[in-house]
């Protein structure tokens, strides 16, 4: 059983945790890219990185479900609990040469981790940037009063004043 | 880890200076003389073993936005034009005291003063019409004593103007050395005053309207001003400019504390000293040379004539006062009618020789080719005739300095909807950013189960 394990489905995981590296080392380099986007407040630079990021989003969802069906493929052969199916738990299982995909495994779940981590750097700059710009609005229209007037069915001012800007904060 | 915590702890530096500037530039959109500001980024680099690594990004100086070329040509044009409204506006003031609405001027006066010795001729005898020629002649003396003593006022108010003109000048020179004490401090610890920057171009274009100048930046960054060549502030030193006339008579001359020269060429002051030294003087001396050449040839032609009453040869205006300021009429004459002298012969009391031959003076080329009637003309269109070229120039210069303005502006000023539409556009884009993160995180969590 362990035998049919390594030599069908540990080559075909091998190869898509080695995908999985290779697309998570592209995810680094963009989330880098958008940082500095933000930090030198190139717009068209970031808007470039943000569509980029969402076709690269795509392509690493289909990475991980063939990881995923892979796994669970050769999870279900050494372990009848195949609800959370793990990659470190089938190594452990095996008993034979593991080594290289071990090793890939590190090397993925160490660039996972940093690109989570970028992620959440990003997102911490890109909150600051927005409170930011939202305090500056907010001074501008403390200091230029601008407000528009609301016309009634008439055609007339009814002494309603509306803001010419309204700030969504949530993001 | 640490390379992530120096990227984003640069980023947020950088952010928050370049969101401080942009607000600075928007809370003084409406500032004069505000220049727009922007943060200089510089990425930062981290080398390992030879190979380079990002490390974020360094915001570096805040830096004006502004064309020192086109503040120079602006300045050029602010000497220009600050020199031809003092022309203009003296100009006009000349026009005005020799051109008057209701038409009484110097040419109709001497006009109708040789008239009415040709009416005289007509009834010798007539002591109305002697009258008349009293009252005529009363009317130009008063003409010319009105011109004289206006020319000296306006000469005098210039005068009082210049040392205004000067005090402002050495004001403006003080605050600009103090703007450089500012700007040098900054200088010498790598940072750039730009508030003072702004201050001093406001200082040189304000100064510029009065005064023409050079200036050049010493090694601090400092500023250093030449008029006519010569050092009139460096560093924090400024020299002042005063005024010198010695005699009521003579030059006005400009020296600087340390004793030399001032030689100025453009601007409202070098106008207003030419106005004082030449072109004033000038129309003085015009007009002067006009009474005088009226009294001498006047007097020559009624001393060789006799009056009703005796056979004395009489001067019709005092020879001794030939200026337009002191021209007066005999006071024998002004007091005896009968004394005007119409006959050429004593006796003759019908005899209107003496009159025509004091009429001919009228149509004679007695004065630089030219009837006394033709001088007096010249003389009052002259400031008119100046001033009419000056505002045509001033218009010219005038679109040239405001387009030079426009295209200053377009560098420089804070467009604030360009501001404002710059902080939504980011806003929408940092909003989109983080969508995209979360979704991201959502799917490195499952995959961390996973692995």
């Amino acid at each position: 059983m362990e035998q049919a394990v390594e030599t069908n489905d540990l080559s075909l995981l091998l190869h898509s945790v080695e995908n999985l590296i290779i697309g998570y080392d592209q995810a680094d380099e963009l989330l880098q890219s958008q940082i500095h986007a933000v930090i030198a407040n190139d717009f068209e630079k970031l808007n470039d990185l943000i569509s980029r990021q969402i076709d690269h989003y795509e392509e690493l969802s289909g990475l991980e479900s063939s990881f995923r069906e892979q796994l669970s493929s050769a999870y279900q052969k050494v372990s009848p609990d195949n609800s959370k199916p793990k990659l470190a738990k089938l190594l452990q299982l095996y008993t034979g040469s593991t080594g290289r995909l071990n090793a890939l495994r590190d090397d993925l779940l160490r660039k996972v981790n940093h690109v989570r981590i970028l992620s959440l750097q990003l997102l911490d700059l890109l909150k600051y940037a927005q409170d930011l710009n939202v305090n500056t609005l907010r001074a501008v229209m403390a200091t230029t009063e601008q407000h528009g007037v609301h016309y009634n069915q008439s055609g007339k001012t009814d002494g309603r004043s509306i803001s010419n800007f309204s700030i969504d904060q949530k993001g | 880890m640490k390379d992530l915590f120096e990227i984003a702890r640069s980023g947020l530096i950088a952010s928050q200076k370049n969101s401080t500037v942009t607000a600075n530039n928007i809370a003084n959109a409406d500032t004069p003389g505000y220049s727009r500001q922007r943060v200089n980024l510089q990425p930062v680099d981290y080398n390992i073993n030879g190979s380079s690594m990002g490390l974020g990004v360094k915001a570096g100086d805040v830096v004006r936005v502004r064309d020192g070329l086109i503040d120079k040509q602006i300045q050029l044009k602010n000497q220009e034009l600050g020199g031809l409204n003092a022309n203009s506006r003296i100009y006009g003031q000349l026009e005005s005291l020799f051109i008057t609405k209701s038409g009484g001027d110097l040419d109709k006066n001497i006009s109708d003063f040789f008239n009415s010795f040709s009416d005289l001729a007509n009834n010798p005898q007539d002591i109305n019409l002697r009258n008349v020629i009293l009252s005529n002649s009363q009317t130009l003396v008063n003409k010319f004593h009105s011109l004289g003593n206006g020319l000296n006022q306006i000469k005098d108010e210039t005068q009082n103007d210049t040392g205004n003109i000067i005090n402002k000048i050495n004001s403006l020179l003080k605050d600009i050395a103090e703007t450089n004490i500012s700007i040098a401090h900054s200088h010498a610890v790598g940072k750039s005053d730009n508030t003072s920057k702004d201050l001093q171009t406001q200082k040189l274009n304000d100064l510029s309207k009065l005064i023409d100048f050079n200036t050049t930046t010493d090694n601090n960054g400092a500023l250093e001003i030449r008029i006519g060549g010569l050092l009139v502030l460096s560093g924090s030193h400024a020299s002042s400019i005063k005024p010198e006339i010695t005699d009521p008579g003579s030059k006005m001359n400009l020296r600087l504390d340390n004793g030399k020269l001032l030689n100025v060429q453009k601007g409202q002051l070098a106008s207003e000293v030419k106005m004082i030294n030449n072109v004033i003087p000038d129309l003085q001396t015009k007009l002067d040379n006009l009474a005088s050449n009226i009294v001498q040839n006047v007097n020559q032609v009624h001393t060789s004539g006799y009056g009703l009453n005796d056979s004395v040869q009489r001067n019709f205006f005092d020879p001794s006062k030939t200026t337009a300021a002191t021209i007066q009429i005999n006071q024998d004459i002004q007091t005896h009618p009968g004394d005007i002298a119409a006959s050429s012969v004593a006796g003759e009391a019908g005899n209107n020789q003496n009159a025509l031959g004091l009429v001919n003076l009228r149509d004679k080329n007695v004065m630089n080719g030219k009837t006394f009637f033709q001088n007096a003309l010249g003389l009052i269109s002259e400031p008119g005739i100046t001033l009419s070229s000056i505002k045509s120039e001033i218009q010219t210069k005038q679109s040239a300095q405001q387009m030079l303005q426009n295209q200053q502006d377009s560098v420089s000023g804070v467009n604030l909807d360009e501001e404002l539409s710059k902080l939504i556009k980011f806003q929408n884009a940092y909003q989109a950013s983080a969508k995209v993160m979360v979704a991201g995180k959502q799917m490195y969590d499952t995959l961390l189960n996973m692995i």
